[in-house]
């Protein structure tokens, strides 16, 4: 059965210039042991998408509209809260960026991993104490039972964000949401992150959902990828036809503006303008605005997402073959 | 734009006749550590610890590094944001680091900076147009033509100058740092120090604004120090670059050298821990890297890469390598190239 399953899912915020969708028709699938990362800039709807899995949509104001989030065949927007308590920490964990404020400060990190075994695990104490220091001893820690005494202040951001993976672990969950787990962390702590966050989907065959906005990770981590956009998919594939044959002019120009260590450009491609904003969106399709290849076809109708490759969908007239680049 | 930028990679410090436009000297910056109701000092911290390079004419230096190593420190003291504790920093020729308050005006209008967050950097409470003139109204400048002169700048970094009557909210984070590098232009400087002026954007934008940085480069003929954590962006916008280390210069020379053959052990390390760009590229050489960043206020004795080096020497552990020339322009604080 299909790990995770998330199928048109709509997520709206009202606002007061009324109700604002973030995330629009967003469909995807995850398996055991596979990572599927969801790429996009500020403001494409992918961390919201991460939330809404969750059941953790900022309240009040927001809301999962329509869709459905499938867990092993059970739907999770229509479970009730008590249910979503025990999914949670169990079954579906979740890295964040900020590991400064996703630790409770006044908390030992004995104490923090610990709590999670005990509400979800029912161990007692001093078994809960054994188990946290060996999870502290598989995400990299050489002195964890020292490190169980002390305090997150007491930690680099790197340690701490691997005492969040260690929380994360602690009930053996099938799907791990990590959202820009290494988005604060210094490149070489970056490393020893990706590097641990691999070997943990081998040895637990759980399924990574990873949100990032680093094509660099992506092309470390993913098997499947997901690119958004103004909160729409705009593209899907596997991780390696996405960077030999990206389809979208999004993604195309994405994958271009970033500078790279091998190969050096003089000048570097970038796309035109700004993210439109959410209240504010083109009428046709929502990359119009700032596309190389628009043509009035863009700017009239919105496009579906379709099989374009074997494997691999976009969101656009061009990928599908019903407009052509104009010659220049 | 092309020729201009190839001359500027092959001016080195070993070759060039040039006059540097900034020298560094032994630049020293310390921090007291202090503690309890005295606030008596119990330690110091060594941001800066003995950097010395020089910035020719026309060319962008890099200076990278992670966190905590003392580049954005090296940056604002270079610029008298902060008091240098020891060392020297000669300014076209003359020697700012001593100079009083009053002194520097002269200076400052040639050396600005682009700070990284354009959310905290610009006053909330100004209008664009208001934050423009500033700089001309704190010298003095161009009374009866300033707006003039805004919407000039407002134009040459790409934005319309209708909007300068709002507010900093009311642009993106990319505009928003067009505006920052608009009023860092704004007294036509001869250097900017740019602390990390891309990393809040997205990368959309961001290379952007590495464009339009390139683009003023060439027309005002400015010299940058660009000062980042990005490898490849540092790549890219970089002639020579300095890699730092808790506090020390550890490495120094042109981008081709370091990329193509990275002597020091940390810099090896750093690059081989960049995400690959490719999935199917592998990486058999990765290096990686255990333990943390020592504490600044307590650097290691000897080298101070000396916990984490995996080619660490008993030598290492007790002195402490001095920036040598190894080859030409290629400088390197290492004991295995002694």
């Amino acid at each position: 059965m299909t790990l995770l399953d998330v199928k048109n899912l709509c997520t709206e915020f009202k606002s007061k210039r009324g109700v604002v969708r973030v995330v629009d028709d967003v469909s995807f699938s995850v398996e055991r042991g596979e990572t599927l990362a969801i790429v996009g800039e500020s403001g494409s709807g992918k961390s919201m998408t991460s939330l809404s899995i969750m059941g953790l949509v900022p309240q009040p104001g927001g809301r999962i509209a329509s869709g459905q989030i499938l867990l092993e065949g059970s739907d999770l927007v229509s479970a009730p809260k008590e249910a979503l308590y025990q999914i949670r920490g169990a079954d579906i964990a979740m890295v964040f960026q900020e590991p400064m404020t996703s630790l409770n400060p006044v908390l030992t990190i004995g104490d923090q991993i610990a709590e999670v075994l005990i509400y979800h695990k029912h161990l007692s104490r001093s078994a809960a104490r054994l188990e946290s220091i060996e999870l502290l001893k598989r995400v990299g820690f050489a002195r964890a039972e020292s490190l169980y005494d002390e305090y997150p202040h007491q930690l680099s951001g790197g340690m701490r964000q691997r005492v969040m993976i260690a929380i994360a672990l602690s009930c053996n969950p099938k799907l791990l949401i990590a959202d820009e787990p290494t988005t604060a962390l210094d490149v070489t702590v970056q490393a020893q992150i990706l590097d641990l966050l691999r070997r943990l989907s081998a040895d637990y065959d759980s399924g990574i959902l990873l949100i990032t906005h680093d094509l660099g990770v992506v092309a470390e981590l993913a098997d499947q990828v997901v690119v958004m956009y103004a909160g729409q998919i705009v593209e899907q594939a596997a991780v390696a036809d996405l960077f030999d044959y990206p389809q979208h002019p999004y993604t195309q120009g994405l994958m271009a503006s970033v500078p790279r260590l091998d190969g050096d450009v003089k000048r570097l491609t970038s796309i035109a303008g700004n993210v439109p904003s959410p209240d504010a969106l083109p009428r046709g399709c929502r990359f119009s605005t700032r596309c190389p290849h628009a043509q009035a076809l863009c700017v009239e109708q919105a496009p579906e997402l379709k099989p374009v490759r074997s494997g691999q969908s976009a969101r656009c007239f061009l990928a599908e073959g019903r407009i052509f680049k104009e010659a220049s | 734009m092309t020729a201009q930028r190839q001359d500027a990679t092959t001016i080195t410090p070993s070759t060039e006749t040039a006059k540097p436009l900034l020298e560094v000297k032994n630049l020293k910056k310390y921090f007291a550590v202090k503690s309890g109701v005295l606030q008596r000092t119990v330690g110091t911290i060594k941001a800066v610890d003995d950097v010395s390079f020089s910035i020719y004419p026309g060319e962008t230096l890099g200076l990278v590094g992670e966190s905590g190593c003392g580049k954005s420190t090296t940056g604002r003291t270079i610029i008298r944001l902060y008091e240098p504790t020891e060392g020297q920093i000669i300014f076209d020729g003359e020697d700012v680091s001593q100079q009083s308050e009053r002194h520097l005006a002269h200076f400052r209008r040639n050396m600005q900076m682009v700070f990284q967050d354009p959310f905290s950097s610009l006053n909330p409470r100004k209008t664009v147009g208001t934050l423009l003139a500033e700089p001309f109204s704190v010298h003095g400048l161009f009374r009866g033509e300033r707006q003039h002169r805004v919407d000039a700048l407002m134009e040459t970094v790409g934005l319309n100058p209708a909007l300068k009557n709002r507010y900093p909210h009311e642009f993106s984070g990319g505009q928003r740092q067009r505006i920052s590098i608009a009023r860092a232009l704004a007294l036509r400087p001869k250097l900017i120090i740019g602390d990390e002026p891309v990393s809040a954007l997205d990368v959309s934008i961001q290379s952007q604004v590495l464009n339009l940085m390139a683009d003023l480069q060439d027309e005002f003929e400015l010299t940058y120090l660009f000062i980042a954590h990005d490898l490849a962006v540092v790549k890219h916008i970089s002639d020579r670059i300095g890699v730092m280390y808790l506090g020390n210069l550890v490495e120094l020379t042109n981008k081709a050298n370091l990329y193509r053959e990275p002597l020091h052990p940390y810099t090896q390390a750093l690059l081989s821990a960049v995400p690959k760009s490719h999935p199917n590229e592998s990486r058999p050489d990765r290096v990686l890297l255990q333990g943390e960043i020592p504490s600044p206020a307590n650097p290691p004795t000897g080298c101070v890469f000396n916990t984490r080096c995996p080619k660490a020497m008993d030598h290492c552990r007790q002195a402490k390598p001095t920036l040598i020339e190894h080859k030409p322009d290629h400088w390197i604080a290492c004991h295995l190239y002694d």
